[in-house]
């Protein structure tokens, strides 16, 4: 009988797949509309390399960085598909207030991407503080009420209704 | 002892050789030593009897229950007080005039008056306190008039100045003529004395037999308790016998051979045979010119009346009347099978002649065994100063002294190999400490089956176990060898010997294996005064919060307490060790479980124990209010509420229990403090409780692991508002480039 693959066998073996098809996405919409995807993976470069090199698996960072980064994207890609008057690739590629608006924006992605967890955690450390800090009076006016072999009671497992 | 003391027409301090029976007893030769060898267990020929009176060894010995009498009820002539006490707001006991001719060995008698009927000639006995009393008979004697009996009028319990506690007052009749013994000795002439001969006679089969009919046993006919009632002479009525158990303080010239071996506190109730020995006794001592045994120390009675019978022992040459001479050899045998009962003593009376009975033999051993300085040709005097002895009893045992006599001298192989079996017995159980006292109760036993069951120098009938302790307690005497007879079961070693009392042996065997359950129970409630009050169902309690009353039922111990309550503080528990024995003897047996309760070192069940028990005495005999009592029983019940886990519950309960306590009620106090309805929400309440506590804990361990620095939980959600607030930004950036 053959043996069943581990689960970080089964892991890679999905990563990969996801790879195979994001690249084969790639030079489908490099076949199809090989100006517009070209475009995009030029200025969505810091994202693709965040994506790469962000640790997390959910690829918080990519999302974050990436939604800044299109911000940026967009506004080239406007001009890429505006009708007669529309500019070369080549023109918009190397016309650097393009590049700097599409790189900034991957910057300010960044920034916010390092700077909002800190600030969340404090936040949450505090009301969890504050939550603890409730439930340790409402324990201290159980004991109050019951006495002091109800905090023994309270965290014995074994301790059953009617002991 | 008072039997030992005696009355004058008893024993004396001068005994008359003539006539005197008891003096023709085996005595050791001169300067014989029973504690040495030679005095113990030396075989010695029926040559060495001496007739002479000389003094014998067991006579220095003194006996545990010498002058009870005497020195228990002189306390009460000794507290005397000057004012007339009285009884039941009727009678006027006067201490300033005791009666001495009236005394009982146990009981003073004093002048009183009837105030609802001055002319009633009555008097007082006033009873040594705590005395078990015959109560069941006073009931049954009360207020009635018997035939031949002294009436009694009344009783009631009196504080008597200067006792410790309340007593009983017993109010008799008076008899005006004096005892008949008085009258017969003194100067009168000879056709008065047959005549008060024959009254006496009459009188005493009259009363016994009333008795008889009514399941009483009078147990103290004695020369100095058979009255003339009128001081014509005319009317002869046997005296009072309730004041004391059947046989205290009775002489043993008059008790049978069997009760007079016992202590005279633990003679126990025998039958109307034993009366009429008693009577027989009596009515010889008194028709005497000189009493034979007048002045014979107690031990030497005895040892007479085994070897000679009670008939040439107390029946001498100088009968006043020999008309009697018949009745009193039929009164006075030694074999209650033989010895005459009522039918017979009529038939006697009617027809002056009774069929001949030929009376048994007394089978004497061909050599004597001398042993504490007296030859002993019977098994019964053997055993009876063996008893004396125990020590040198014990070293006679192991020598096979007595085997060898048995079987030689008696030629009684049986009891030879019973007394071998005792000796194997008590060698398998030599681990034991008691193994050798056990042996000699045995070893006795089997040479005196009819003799009291005789136990590390205590010698008691079995049904008198009860008195005896009773007594013993008002002695202040040693408990330690009574808890042994009930923990050795030695009555079953007395029964092994009796095997024929079939029915008295399962009642007493059933009766100590309960008692030794309460003995090996050392808690309150239990213990030696259970086994006092279990013994003696009428006894008072003898607690000493109870002594301004006499409590001799459950139903008067509520009132009792509460008048206790309110005179005597309620400093302490209003339970200690006698009333909780008391109660569990005279309760029903659901009891023991709330006195279990009250010997616990827990303070909350402690409480309700005693809660318990009074709330359901109140329940059961009343009364319905208890003011002083529930007040201080309610004092004692705050650790109760700490049965209760809510602290609003027990704040609540000690604000409820002064309220309860002021309607004296120990039920409704009880139902606030074990309230099931209560109980159960207090446990719902605790168990809800506790979910919470433990929910509680949970969420806080989750949330200590959420924001802990470095924790993955909280990285990963700030990254994940991180990305949010990215999508978001775009989201808006790209709605506004398309609008504009």
């Amino acid at each position: 009988m053959a043996k069943r693959p581990s689960k970080k066998q089964q892991q890679d073996g999905r990563k990969t797949f996801r790879l195979m098809t994001w690249a084969v996405m790639t030079l489908v919409c490099l076949v199809t509309f090989p100006s517009t995807t070209f475009l995009v993976l030029l200025g969505m470069l810091p994202t693709i390399v965040a994506f790469f090199a962000g640790r997390d698996d959910r690829g918080y960072a990519a999302v974050c960085i990436g939604s800044i980064n299109f911000v940026g994207v967009y506004p080239a890609l406007e001009a890429l598909w505006a009708g007669d008057r529309k500019p070369d690739l080549v023109d918009i590629v190397f016309d650097p207030l393009t590049l700097t608006i599409m790189y900034a924006a991957a910057g300010l992605g960044w920034l916010l991407y390092l700077s909002v967890p800190p600030v969340i955690q404090t936040i949450t450390g505090f009301m969890g503080q504050r939550r603890i800090e409730s439930l340790k009076s409402d324990q201290k006016a159980l004991i109050a009420e019951w006495g002091d072999e109800l905090a023994e009671d309270g965290v014995d497992p074994d301790f059953e209704y009617g002991d | 002892m008072a039997e030992n003391r005696a009355d004058s027409m008893v024993e004396g301090e001068n005994p008359t050789s003539e006539g005197d029976a008891a003096a023709d007893i085996p005595v050791p030769e001169s300067g014989a030593d029973e504690t040495t060898p030679e005095g113990i267990g030396a075989p010695a020929s029926t040559e060495n009897a001496s007739k002479t009176a000389e003094p014998l060894p067991i006579d220095d010995e003194l006996d545990d229950d010498e002058e009870l009498g005497t020195s228990l009820a002189e306390t009460i002539i000794k507290s005397m007080p000057s004012e007339p006490v009285v009884v039941k707001k009727r009678y006027r006991v006067m201490p300033g005039n005791p009666l001495a001719e009236l005394d009982s060995p146990t009981a003073k008698a004093f002048e009183a008056e009837d105030q609802d009927d001055p002319r009633h000639s009555i008097f007082a006995l006033v009873c040594i306190p705590n005395m078990p009393v015959r109560m069941t008979e006073i009931h049954k004697i009360v207020g009635k008039k018997i035939p031949a009996n002294l009436r009694l009028i009344d009783f009631g319990s009196i504080q008597w100045p200067g006792l410790e506690r309340v007593t009983i007052v017993l109010i008799y009749e008076r008899p005006r003529g004096g005892t008949v013994a008085d009258v017969i000795a003194s100067d009168i002439p000879e056709t008065k004395k047959l005549q008060a001969i024959s009254l006496t006679t009459e009188a005493g089969i009259v009363g016994l037999r009333e008795l008889d009919t009514r399941g009483i046993m009078h147990g103290a006919v004695r020369p100095n308790n058979i009255y003339f009632l009128d001081e014509e002479c005319t009317q002869v009525v046997l005296g009072e016998f309730v004041s004391a158990p059947p046989g205290c303080g009775q002489p043993v010239a008059v008790e049978t051979i069997e009760r007079g071996m016992a202590m005279e506190s633990g003679r126990g109730v025998g039958s109307a045979l034993d009366d009429l020995y008693s009577f027989g006794a009596t009515l010889a001592v008194i028709t005497q010119k000189v009493n034979p045994v007048e002045g014979k120390p107690w031990k030497r009675i005895l040892l007479s009346k085994c070897l000679q019978g009670s008939f040439l022992t107390l029946v001498g040459r100088t009968l006043i009347s020999t008309s009697i001479y018949e009745m009193l050899r039929g009164l006075l045998n030694d074999d209650p099978a033989l010895r005459w009962d009522f039918d017979q003593i009529e038939t006697w009376i009617t027809n002056r002649r009774i069929p001949p009975v030929q009376s048994r033999p007394i089978v004497k051993a061909q050599r004597a065994l001398k042993f504490g300085g007296i030859d002993h040709f019977l098994p019964r005097t053997l055993a009876f100063v063996m008893h004396l002895y125990p020590e040198e009893a014990l070293k006679l045992i192991h020598a096979g002294h007595i085997e060898q006599w048995l079987s030689r001298s008696l030629e009684n192989n049986d009891t030879a190999n019973a007394v071998a079996a005792a000796v194997a017995i008590a060698e398998g159980q030599a681990g034991s400490k008691f193994a050798e006292d056990i042996l000699l109760t045995r070893v006795l036993t089997i040479l005196d089956p009819d003799g009291p069951m005789r136990y590390r120098g205590l010698a008691i009938m079995p049904a008198a176990f009860g008195s005896a302790l009773a007594i013993n307690q008002i002695r202040g005497g040693q408990v330690s060898p009574y808890a042994e007879i009930v923990t050795n079961a030695v009555p079953s070693v007395w029964f092994e010997g009796n095997e024929s009392l079939k029915t008295l042996k399962f009642q007493t065997e059933n009766q100590f294996a309960r008692l030794k359950t309460y003995l090996t129970k050392t808690g309150i409630g239990f213990g030696m005064e259970r086994c006092l009050y279990e013994t003696n169902p009428n006894l008072a309690c003898q607690s000493p919060l109870l002594t301004h009353a006499y409590v001799t039922t459950v139903k008067r111990l509520l009132p009792a307490l509460n008048i206790a309550a309110k005179t005597g503080g309620t400093e302490g528990e209003p339970i200690d060790r006698h009333i909780a024995a008391f109660i569990g003897a005279r309760f029903d047996r659901k009891m023991d479980t709330y006195l279990d309760e009250l010997a616990s070192a827990d303070e909350a069940i402690k409480a309700m124990g005693l809660l318990h028990l009074l709330a359901h005495i109140q329940s059961e005999a009343g009364p319905d209010q208890l003011m002083e009592l529930t007040a201080w029983v309610g004092n004692l019940m705050s650790p109760a509420t700490l049965n209760f886990r809510s602290r609003t519950t027990r704040r609540q309960m000690e604000k409820d229990i002064p309220r309860l306590v002021q309607e004296g009620s120990l039920t409704q106090l009880l139902d606030l403090l074990d309230n099931l309805d209560s109980r159960s929400k207090d446990d719902a309440g605790y168990y809800s409780a506790i979910q919470k506590f433990r929910a509680a804990e949970v969420e806080i361990a989750k949330i200590e692991k959420a924001t802990a620095p470095r924790s993955s939980i909280s990285e990963k959600k700030s990254k994940q508002i991180a990305a949010a607030t990215g999508v978001t930004i775009m989201a808006l950036a790209l709605i506004l480039l398309l609008v504009t």
